[in-house]
């Protein structure tokens, strides 16, 4: 019991725990008065015991403040820890990039939804690729699991992403680092791209589900992943749900886990869904798919979507990121700059 | 815990266990290119014999994907199936997969003259042989449901058959056909194809064999949704729609689940009399655009370098000058005729039957 470890006379330690109080959190919450009548001592020596208590308490809190709730954690702790730890993951095109605020980000869920031939898996495949680049390029240096439900994903095209981010590696390796310091450099050849991507073939929801389970032990055993692609969590759950109640509770639950595993070990989730027609205000339009219970699921969401010839990248939700909207386009090499010369960066 | 009653902790550690069994295993993306590239022919590829059309997509159809085929009616769906089932059969000395071939034909559009007539031009060399025609064309199987519910059966029967008797293609012609008369316009919760997708896609990729689909177009209507809610709200200028501007009046039919659930996309079309065939949907290429004609041996593409297609143009379904080429094109103009026929016949007996 924390009242014994207090720096309190035996009597009035006996006094406090007769009293029913047993933990700190308990006796930080009463006033002094309330404290006396319990007690039966005088005001000063309930105050006494409050002070010591609150001494008590700021010695064994890590924070330099007082601890409202045991198990969390202040907004400034938080900012402390995010300053230092919060990193992106680039997704190789520069306009997207600064409206993400460097790049899709660790330890979040975002979801990524949009028409079919917009670019979604192309987006998934770069991050894939882009999450292995070392710190010496300003990435992060992890492994990725992407989890396909679809099919869509394919080795060949991997492959030539991963032979072009190899290539303007060695670009800027040539570039900036001159010197003794280009022979420490290490260069990935695509090869080795290929070989920290670990690919899971899900063939129905009950695989999804269980594998979204089990992701917690394997990245506990693979624990440089630093990216979780899912491409996509919708297909397997708009086929043979009659029952949409069950429906939603699942998908709340694959949520929380993922959340969970975002949290727990600083990975980012990507999850890309597709779209379905809904009906508000009067008319029919595009959503993203599962419904908007599921639209919960996600901190951030990214709509793409065709503008006219280009493909554009909107930011529908974030609670960090202001709403705005990026072109993009798909190359060879895979995801890059538009080329187009108009005005790029529209904030809405 | 309620089912069990056991603890919450034994409830967690036998839901980890049951998880960690079902999931699927891992594999890294090297020894996946390794495996496909020593096991499979092609590393996974079915290659269509159009140079431009296998460069594009790194080799042909790819295994374990769905590979859908859309276009106006008598552009070319059915002879590039026709084609493809051929290269399928052949065996593996002169390039094919030496195996089956599943044929689901639903408007019964399958000619086995025509097949072998394309054989006979395209591969004088082997038809010309013994008994090989007869071989080629037993190894292809028909079937013809006559409606959805018989299609369903038929799966069952087609996933036991895929294993036993070595089946290296499945082609289906039309999708669109199975739904047609069956489901209401417009846009609905649960798509009455959405279970067989699924079964099919499982098959394609437990069997690692490519899936070949045809759909059919829609005319596009009045009301049809293109935007999202926040493109409708925005205060700026909206930016002209492309599709408006090249006069395309058709959309591909089954909607838009349809459209995200095939790996694959590739449109037929025509514009003034000259025929293309577009990727619009593929994890692979580039929007490429390659004209093309139907000759005695197939299809074959008038240029292997293909147009790049800029923007959502590459979605776009054309059908202008369509019935100029059919003059051209006698044979196909015969198989378009009595299509329509059998069309109309079978819309006569459906309402007889209602």
């Amino acid at each position: 019991m924390e009242v014994l470890r207090l720096p309190l006379s035996a009597s009035q330690k006996g006094k406090l725990i007769s009293a029913g109080y047993t933990s700190i959190a308990s006796i930080s919450s009463t006033s002094p008065s309330h404290l006396a009548l319990e007690l039966k001592v005088s005001e000063n020596e309930a105050l006494e015991i409050l002070k010591s208590v609150s001494n008590g308490s700021r010695l064994q809190s890590t924070s330099s403040s007082l601890t409202v709730v045991n198990g969390a954690q202040s907004a400034w702790d938080m900012l402390q820890e995010e300053e230092t730890t919060r990193v992106h993951i680039t997704t190789s095109c520069a306009d997207l990039d600064s409206i993400l605020g460097g790049g899709i980000s660790c330890k979040e869920v975002t979801e990524i939804g949009g028409v079919p031939g917009i670019g979604k898996t192309q987006l998934g495949i770069q991050l894939a690729v882009n999450v292995q680049i070392p710190y010496d390029y300003g990435g992060v240096g992890g492994k990725a699991i992407y989890i396909d439900t679809e099919g869509s994903f394919m080795a060949e095209r991997a492959l030539q992403i991963a032979e072009a981010c190899s290539h303007d590696m060695a670009e800027y390796s040539r570039l900036y680092h001159k010197g003794p310091q280009a022979c420490e450099v290490k260069t990935m050849q695509p090869k080795d791209f290929l070989e920290n991507i670990l690919y899971f073939r899900v063939c129905s929801y009950t695989e999804q589900i269980a594998l979204t389970n089990y992701l917690d032990e394997f990245i506990k055993d693979h624990k440089d992943v630093k990216v979780v692609i899912i491409d996509s969590i919708t297909f397997h759950f708009r086929q043979d749900f009659d029952d949409m109640a069950l429906r939603t509770r699942v998908l709340g639950g694959i949520a929380l886990n993922l959340m969970k595993l975002a949290k727990k070990f600083g990975v980012a989730v990507v999850l890309l869904n597709q779209v379905t027609t809904k009906y508000s205000d009067g008319s029919f339009h595009l959503a993203l798919a599962l419904g908007d219970s599921w639209s919960h699921a996600s901190t951030n969401r990214i709509i793409l979507h065709w503008n006219g010839d280009e493909r554009y990248a909107y930011i529908d939700k974030s609670p960090s990121l202001r709403s705005a909207s990026a072109p993009y386009s798909v190359t060879p090499k895979g995801i890059r700059n538009s080329s187009s010369n108009n005005k790029r960066i529209k904030h809405i | 815990m309620e089912l069990l009653d056991v603890a919450l902790p034994e409830v967690k550690s036998a839901v980890a266990r049951i998880s960690k069994a079902t999931s699927p295993h891992s594999q890294t993306v090297q020894s996946l290119l390794e495996q496909r590239m020593e096991k499979e022919y092609m590393a996974g590829h079915l290659p269509t014999r159009l140079k431009g059309l296998d460069a594009t997509l790194c080799g042909g159809l790819p295994f374990g994907a769905l590979t859908e085929l859309v276009g106006p009616a008598g552009i070319g769906k059915t002879q590039f199936c026709l084609k493809i089932s051929l290269l399928a059969a052949l065996p593996s000395r002169y390039g094919g997969l030496d195996g089956h071939v599943i044929y689901i034909d639903v408007e019964s559009k399958f000619s086995s003259r025509r097949l072998i007539e394309i054989g006979i031009n395209s591969f004088p060399e082997i038809f010309c042989l013994e008994g090989i025609a007869k071989e080629m064309a037993g190894r292809i199987t028909v079937l013809r449901p006559g409606s959805l519910t018989e299609f369903t059966e038929s799966l069952q029967k087609i996933q036991v058959s895929v294993r036993q008797h070595n089946v290296k293609l499945l082609i289906i012609d039309s999708m669109a056909a199975l739904v047609s008369g069956e489901h209401e316009q417009g846009p609905q919760r649960q798509h009455p194809l959405g279970s067989h997708i699924s079964f099919i896609k499982a098959l394609a990729e437990s069997s690692r064999i490519p899936v070949v689909m045809t759909n059919q177009v829609r005319t596009r209507g009045a009301n049809q949704i293109s935007q999202y809610i926040f493109q409708a709200e925005s205060r700026e200028l909206p930016v002209e729609d492309n599709t408006e501007k090249f006069d395309s009046r058709l959309v591909a039919a089954l909607g838009i689940h349809w459209a995200h659930a095939v790996n694959i996309r590739l449109v037929l079309e025509s514009r003034s009399g000259q025929r293309f065939i577009k990727v619009a949907k593929s994890p692979m290429s580039p929007p490429l655009a390659f004209p093309f004609q139907v000759t005695s041996m197939g299809i074959v593409l008038l240029n292997d370098d293909g147009v790049e297609m800029v923007g959502s143009q590459i979605n776009a379904i054309d059908h202008q000058g369509l019935l100029l080429s059919y003059m051209f094109n006698l044979s196909s103009f015969v198989i378009w005729k009595s299509d329509l026929i059998r069309r109309l016949y079978m819309i006569k007996m459906q309402v007889i039957v209602t």
